[in-house]
């Protein structure tokens, strides 16, 4: 009795699939009726691609017909294997991703093959050739076998073509879904999903203008609409490999608890964000540079030019800012918890607060020289990256190339120890690091235009516009007796503290 | 030996604290018991311990290796949580099989003999969805041992099993005690909890070491 | 017992440091910010030595005045654990709201006063008193300079200062409000007193690489580097800052446990 009952299912599962290639059929004979109408009407020839290719291209059959079924098996498929039973042994989610994907083709290449079947059994009575009928280069099927046509030298390489792209589209949409279910596990949210998926491929080929139709996921499974969507299908393809890369690296990241990941993302941020920024007015600058004249040692120029009292561009002192105002906060930022936490324990071993100072100080210092190097470096390749001249002319300013990086060198590094060092001074007699901020302000304040005008104010001096002015050796020289000032003023607070 | 290691791990649910900083150190062969009232977090316990759910903050790790850092889902455990759902259109056999299919250690023999030892009849072509609760959680413990699992996490192992079978299942388990396999089990029932060698009582966000009632054999 | 609270916390701002640091940047900084603007530029009428004066030093301060004008006294509080003991005399989140309160009320009393002060001095006592600022009639050929704002000169210079002080106020306001409510939830006062600061010149900076400066904050609280825009530009990036005030509220009233006290 149940043998009976289960013979009769496994009729019926296969029975389905039948359905499925009938329904298939007679959509096809419409569509083949028409082709021949329209290509008897002007006395075309027509052969077996177009019978073939315009079924595979038919948008009505994909959106109401494929896409609801291929989203039935996979949400079946994923509802029913997502189980810890099924997880425990296959050792991590992204085996199971995987896993996913193979049964559901193991299921959805059969309605392919039905698909692709019926597309060629349709064609049989109709002549074979392996060029474009006269009717897919006529003008009225320009529809969609002239735009195919257009792009494709043969029909077949459009036929494998058309079959890959259905391939990689569907199984993008499944591994769309298996992860969305692996990242949100709620059932109802899920078949939420599905439905939107539905109803997006539906709205999207009728709604979407076409400059959106990429937002669209029936622009994914039919030639026509590709090459619609696509001036050129490179980029389409583009598009679909790079959603695969990009939830591929979304597998990966699965079976990690992601906390050690924010964690160490947090602590790197402040730095991260700084370097975009640093790296971001480097970009900026060397696109706008001039190929034909620029050399890659202007970038440098124009990147570090920062401002004083005579010239004064506020991109260039934004710039400035943010690169050297920048570590200067984040130095500080590291001083405050110096100071703060770790700083007493410390200061007690080291028993001389000069020592403790050094101790922390000089790594600063390598840092400082590390980073300006890097800067260089950066503008340097980013420049060559653009196509920028590579020699070591310098055709901004009248300045010899070693005059230029001994600037940006050694200046730099003075100018930062001396931001570095009046931070510190500020911290350390306020012993609250919010200071630096003011101080960081009023370091802003000089550098604009008219203030620092015999540039003997130790603020802003590595601007590299400061070079058509003054010489670096004197530049040189302010900044060390600067530095030695504040210096010795941090050596009279050091003792004075002990005292106290 | 030490399989499983917790360090202070704590979880909690929007505001509602399961754990805070618990601490415990799993070692092989013994049988290991966490009772607690409804909703005091032992399935979620359970949970962390296979890698379905991580952590806030501390670390689990199997054998060395830590959850969600050097690995996702631990090797070889056999695992009872939740009430797990089958292919309701198939059978008991075919539903073990196709689990069994995944690592393919084991024969069909075997998944047979597994299941003739909790009770249930292999041969039999009834669905799993006209299963009863009973011969469900049957199903569940079969899958659990079936690939002869060196690790056991039992999450209510006994639930809606009559008392033959309780008894069968307890022997059961005894006995992959002395083969020294490590369980970790929960339960509702003091006398279950009688098998184990060390009870844990989930306390105010805190595991509490409570002595088994009788035979202390573990000192 | 609000109303009570804010009258002690009033009470207690008053200190003579802050009266000091508060009357400096009434009184002192407009005349800082004077000087250098004083001499060397062609000046048609006293608000453009207003403008020239509000938009030259003042600009790269803003984001840090804002945040000092008040928020110090807070942080030392959260340093040395004062909150704590007003727990017992005063239920928390009033004790945090009238500080939050207070904070806005001082931080846009004091700017407002500043531009006040500012406009009074150019327009009154310079003139009169000083004389240093040269103004030419302006020739035939000369336009006015128009900024954003500057629309509103066509009411009479008292409406466009009002206008604008009242925009440079809110502005101000927003500013140190984000300050204030961060601090309550991240641990590192530093940071949060930082936020507007980085938000402030950052995207200066970013604004300038994608070439939309009139949505920068300089441009937009003071206009005057770039020419005048339409009028909706500015409520751009105010409306980013009142979506993040929003949201930070948000966080602050639902984790209460958190405060960082
Ligand atoms: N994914 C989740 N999201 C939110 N809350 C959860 C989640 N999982 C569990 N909880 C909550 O955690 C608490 C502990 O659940 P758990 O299932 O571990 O309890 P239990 O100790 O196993 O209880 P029982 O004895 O009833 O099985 C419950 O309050 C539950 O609501
Ligand atoms: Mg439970």
């Amino acid at each position: 009795m149940s043998n009976v009952a289960e013979h009769l299912k496994d009729i019926l599962i296969k029975f389905r699939w039948i359905v499925i290639g009938i329904v298939i059929y007679f959509y096809g004979i419409l569509l083949k009726n028409e082709i021949f109408s329209n290509a008897s009407k002007d006395g075309l020839m027509i052969n077996s691609w177009d019978v073939s290719l315009y079924l595979l291209n038919d948008i009505y059959i994909i959106v109401y017909f494929i896409v609801p079924i291929v989203l039935f098996i996979s949400a079946t498929i994923v509802l029913s294997d997502f189980n810890y039973m099924t997880l425990i042994r296959l050792g991590t989610t992204k085996k199971w991703v995987f896993r996913s994907l193979r049964r559901f083709w193991s299921k959805t290449s059969i309605l392919l093959l039905i698909l692709v079947f019926m597309s060629f059994y349709l064609t049989i009575g109709v002549p074979f050739s392996w060029d474009w009928s006269q009717y897919s280069k006529s003008n009225i099927s320009h529809d969609t076998l002239g735009e195919i046509g257009l792009v494709f030298t043969a029909p077949f390489v459009a036929f494998l073509f058309q079959l890959g792209l259905l391939v990689l589209a569907i199984s993008i949409l499944h591994i769309f879904l298996s992860l969305f279910y692996v990242t949100i596990k709620k059932r109802n949210i899920f078949l939420i999903m599905c439905a939107i998926l539905f109803l997006g491929s539906v709205v999207g080929f009728k709604l979407f203008p076409e400059e959106y139709a990429f937002l669209s996921p029936t622009t994914y499974f039919t030639l026509k609409n590709f090459i619609d969507s696509f001036n050129y299908p490179l980029i389409g393809l583009v598009v679909l490999i790079g959603l695969f890369i990009i939830f591929y690296l979304y597998i990966l990241l699965l079976d990690i608890n992601k906390r050690h990941y924010f964690q160490s993302i947090k602590s790197y941020l402040p730095h991260g964000i700084y370097l975009i920024l640093c790296l971001t007015g480097i970009v900026s600058i060397s696109i706008s540079a001039d190929p034909s004249k620029d050399t890659i040692l202007d970038v440098l120029v124009l990147s570090f030019q920062g401002s004083n009292s005579e010239s004064f561009s506020y991109f260039s002192f934004f710039y400035y800012s943010i690169v050297f105002f920048g570590l200067t906060y984040l130095i500080n930022l590291d001083i405050s918890r110096e100071i703060e936490q770790i700083g007493y324990y410390k200061i007690i071993r080291y028993r001389n607060l000069e020592k403790w100072f050094w101790s922390w100080f000089r790594k600063f210092l390598l840092k400082v020289i590390f980073f300006l190097l890097l800067l260089g470096m950066f503008s340097i390749i980013i420049g060559a990256i653009v196509g920028l001249k590579t020699n070591f002319d310098v055709t901004v300013l009248y300045v010899d190339w070693y005059t230029i990086l001994y600037h940006f060198i050694i200046n730099g590094f003075l100018q930062i120890t001396f931001y570095i060092l009046s931070v510190f001074i500020i911290s350390w007699g306020k012993r609250e690091a919010s200071y630096g901020l003011i101080l960081i302000s009023i370091f802003m304040v000089l550098m604009l235009p008219g203030i620092n005008q015999q540039g003997v104010i130790p603020v802003g001096l590595n601007s590299l516009v400061n070079l058509l002015e003054h010489s670096p050796y004197r530049i040189t020289l302010v900044l060390l007796i600067a530095n030695i000032m504040i210096y010795l003023l941090i050596k009279y607070l050091f003792t004075k503290s002990f005292k106290n | 030996m030490t399989i499983i290691s917790i360090k202070d791990v704590s979880k909690s649910f929007k505001g509602n604290v399961l754990f805070e900083n618990i601490n415990l150190d799993i070692r092989k062969g013994q049988i290991y018991g966490f009772v607690g009232p409804n909703g005091s977090g032992k399935s979620v316990l359970f949970k962390m311990i296979c890698g379905f759910i991580f952590p806030d903050s501390g670390e689990i790790s199997i054998d060395g290796l830590e959850i969600g850092k050097d690995k996702r889902f631990p090797e070889n455990f056999g695992v009872i949580i939740d009430r797990p759902g089958y292919i309701a259109s198939k059978t008991g056999f075919e539903n073990l099989k196709e689990l069994a299919m995944i690592r393919g250690n084991i024969s069909d023999k075997e998944v047979v003999e597994t299941m003739e030892m909790v009770g249930l009849d292999a041969q039999s072509s009834q669905k799993t969805k006209n299963y009863s609760l009973g011969m469900k959680q049957k199903l569940a413990i079969c899958q659990a041992i079936m690939e002869k699992q060196e690790v056991l996490v039992l999450d209510e192992p006994f639930n809606a099993l009559d008392v033959d079978s309780v008894k069968k299942v307890r022997d059961l388990l005894l006995r992959f005690k002395e083969e020294g396999r490590t369980i970790l089990l929960t339960s509702h029932n003091q006398d279950d909890i009688k098998i184990c060698d060390e009870v844990y009582r989930i306390n105010r966000s805190k595991l509490e070491l409570t002595l088994p009632l009788i035979g202390d054999s573990h000192s | 017992m609000i109303s009570r609270q804010f009258l002690i916390e009033f009470k207690r701002s008053f200190t003579h440091k802050n009266l000091l640091k508060w009357l400096g940047i009434i009184l002192l900084l407009p005349l800082i910010s004077f000087l250098p603007v004083s001499t060397g530029y062609l000046y048609f009428q006293p608000v453009d030595v207003f403008q020239e004066t509000v938009g030259f030093i003042i600009p790269m301060l803003f984001p840090v005045l804002v945040v000092f004008i008040y928020l110090p006294s807070f942080l030392q509080e959260q340093k040395n654990h004062f909150i704590t003991y007003t727990r017992t005399r005063v239920p928390l989140n009033y004790y945090i709201l009238v500080k939050g309160l207070m904070n806005a009320l001082l931080t846009g009393f004091i700017i407002l006063s500043m531009m006040f002060f500012t406009f009074i001095f150019v327009t009154f006592i310079e003139p009169n008193f000083i004389q240093i600022v040269d103004y030419s009639p302006p020739l035939p050929g000369d336009h006015e300079v128009n900024v954003t704002f500057s629309q509103f000169l066509e009411y009479g210079t008292w409406t466009y200062v009002l206008v604008y002080s009242l925009w440079v106020t809110l502005n101000a306001i927003v500013y140190s409000t984000i300050s204030f409510l961060l601090m309550i939830i991240l641990k590192k006062s530093f940071v949060a007193i930082s936020v507007p600061f980085l938000f402030y010149h950052v995207f200066n900076f970013v604004s300038g690489v994608f070439g939309i400066a009139q949505f920068s904050p300089l441009s937009t609280v003071f206009p005057f580097n770039i020419e005048q825009q339409e009028l909706w530009t500015v409520f751009v990036p105010l409306g980013i800052l009142l979506l993040c005030i929003s949201i930070l509220y948000l966080i602050v009233i639902r984790n209460k446990e958190d405060w960082m006290i």
